[in-house]
């Protein structure tokens, strides 16, 4: 339930909080993307093309997997395939993730609300339901409007991938029915029907998604790393190759991490997102049951995100580990060569999002701890911050610089960036994380309901920062992705069509345009969508 | 009887916490620190 009784006047409290802690954040954030946009990136190598790099390489590739027809530009420079496909599906990869993530978040409201029967987790599954039932449209144009830009801008890969992933794929097309058709009636059936239904339903819903993630996930990770040496095709039929050898090309070394890592991130994207559109709504609405409700949203939202942020990690070092021993060259691009900035963009996102979590529950529980008198989660909070900072620090160091692969002769290696060093500050963000999650759900668990509706400025700005990076770090991910298989569409079997004319990946600076492009289209429509489809206390009675 | 049953589950909260950060200790052991390339 929402906090019994009227809220306290806004005199009784600090309505503004600490904005000092929130110019903080964003100072660091401009300054760790000047440093490393004008300084890292150029001495790591990083505006240098892997078909620059690899070029000896790609003189390896058979002359049937060179395209045969006419390149076909996009009038977008020399990257503008390149910049078309990362566009459409960048974009989609943030719709999909509202399923992917929202789903198993959607499951979790519908078994709160049957165990506790609480008003407000009903009425927040029922929000998410109609949210993602109306957005699912467009994660479904973006995902067709990608296809078609592989058949016509990378004919010749298009070919072999829509050959080899037929059956995957088929699957994938499938399950698009059956997700709308779970998470329609979810929300069209709310409260219609009994628990059993309900639960039916809610379940339905995230295993159908998860599946289809993992149909399209065979393709996208057997890109990375292909089940064989090359492609050989076989005599007409329902199989184009032996079975066997359909296995290794659908269960390829990357696929189960890439799944997993996947479906955290998509969680904690969802969870971020979910608390940036409850800071809006708290914005937007006046009346104090509407306030006390979305206060609430946002921790939820900041909680799960949090939550499934500090696994990824642990899978995304299982994931690393993966590439590192099946595509050894790619794991190199991204780590010791000239796409490690990218990692380096991930870790400075996700340092500061630990940071950013942290102050918002300073700023968030600081009314109540000094009413508990429990100064010492209080100082604890903000060691939390402090030291996130100190592990982000560490984080953001260039392990060499001067060269485009770290043991280039002439390269100044930096003794910071060690990555003994990183593990064990990305250890330090795991058990913060950790340790926040375990104080808010549990030390102050019954006694949060007495504060809703008291937010202050600075906490509420932390949640919207939060939303913003949560998304953001999801994209640089895709891309991360991306660009350690560049110059290749099927690694070392498949090119990038075009050779030296059309380099890839999308540069250091075309693709942080794009991010920003797709973060602003993304977010309105979140938030024009979320205005229609959120249900709001005092109008209970109209929906 | 509630609140027995809510200490339980505060405890049983804690001790997966730590449980996840020992497991977090060990895949970082067992794959950052001993199966990764070492760093320069």
């Amino acid at each position: 339930m929402q906090a019994r009784g009227t809220p306290p006047a806004s005199g009784e409290y600090d309505t503004r909080g600490d904005l000092r802690k929130i110019a903080g954040i964003l100072v660091a954030l401009a300054l760790f993307i000047v440093v490393l946009y004008g300084y890292i990136i150029p001495l790591q190598g990083g505006l240098i093309s892997s078909t620059a790099i690899r070029a000896g390489d790609l003189a390896g590739a058979q002359p049937r997997f060179q395209e045969q027809m006419p390149i076909q530009e996009v009038d977008l420079g020399a990257s503008g395939r390149s910049i078309f496909i990362a566009f459409v599906m960048l974009t989609h990869i943030l719709f999909a993730n509202l399923h992917l993530g929202g789903a198993w978040v959607l499951l979790s409201l519908v078994i709160l609300y049957l165990v506790s029967r609480e008003e407000r987790y009903s009425r927040l599954g029922k929000s998410v339901a109609l949210f993602n039932v109306i957005l699912f449209s467009a994660g479904a144009t973006f995902a067709a409007t990608g296809v078609l830009f592989f058949i016509a801008l990378y004919p010749a890969f298009a070919t072999q991938a829509f050959h080899i992933y037929w059956w995957p794929l088929l699957v994938e097309a499938i399950l698009f029915g059956v997700e709308i058709f779970f998470v329609y009636t979810l929300w069209f059936t709310w409260a219609r029907v009994g628990a059993a239904w309900h639960v039916l339903l809610a379940i339905g819903y995230p295993v159908s998604i998860f599946f289809q993630t993992l149909a399209i996930d065979t393709l996208v990770s057997g890109m990375l790393t292909p089940g064989a040496k090359t492609i050989t095709w076989g005599a007409p039929g329902l199989l184009g190759m032996p079975w066997t050898e359909y296995l290794l090309w659908w269960f390829n070394a990357t696929l189960w991490p890439l799944q997993f890592h996947r479906v955290a991130a998509a969680t904690s994207f969802f969870g971020f997102l979910l608390a940036f559109l409850a800071m809006l709504h708290f914005h937007d609405r006046t009346d104090p049951p509407s306030r006390r409700y979305w206060d609430w949203v946002g921790s939820f939202g900041i909680l799960w995100g949090l939550a499934s942020l500090i696994v990824q990690p642990l899978l995304g070092l299982w994931y690393m580990y993966s590439i590192f021993t099946h595509q050894n060259q790619a794991f190199t691009n991204i780590m010791t060569g000239p796409r490690a900035w990218e990692m380096l963009m991930m870790v400075g996102l996700l340092s500061l999002l630990i940071v950013t979590v942290s102050v918002y529950f300073i700023e968030r529980r600081e009314r109540l701890l000094v009413r508990l008198e429990r100064h010492g989660i209080r100082n604890l909070f903000r060691a939390f911050a402090v030291v996130a900072g100190a592990a982000g620090l560490v984080l953001v160091q260039p392990a060499w610089l001067g060269g485009i692969m770290q043991f280039d002769p002439g390269a100044w290696s930096n003794p910071l960036g060690l990555m003994y060093y990183k593990h064990i500050a990305l250890l330090v963000l795991i058990t913060i994380g950790a340790a926040i999650i375990g104080i808010d759900l549990l030390v102050l668990r019954g006694r949060r309901d007495e504060e809703w509706g008291n937010l202050s400025r600075a906490s509420r700005m932390a949640a919207l920062i939060a939303g913003v990076l949560g998304s953001w770090i999801v994209i640089v991910m895709g891309y991360v992705r991306e660009s350690a298989r560049s110059p290749w569409l099927f690694y070392k079997i498949v090119p990038v069509p075009g050779g030296q004319t059309y380099p890839t990946p999308v540069p250091a600076y075309q693709i942080f345009a794009l991010w920003l492009i797709i973060l602003a289209l993304v977010f309105a429509v979140f938030w024009f969508t979320s205005r229609v489809t959120s249900y709001h206390p005092e109008r209970e009675e109209e929906v | 009887m509630n609140r027995r049953r809510d200490r339980a589950l505060t405890y049983i909260m804690w001790v997966a916490i730590a449980v996840y950060i020992g497991i977090a200790i060990y895949v970082f052991w067992h794959f950052g620190f001993t199966k990764l390339p070492p760093p320069i």
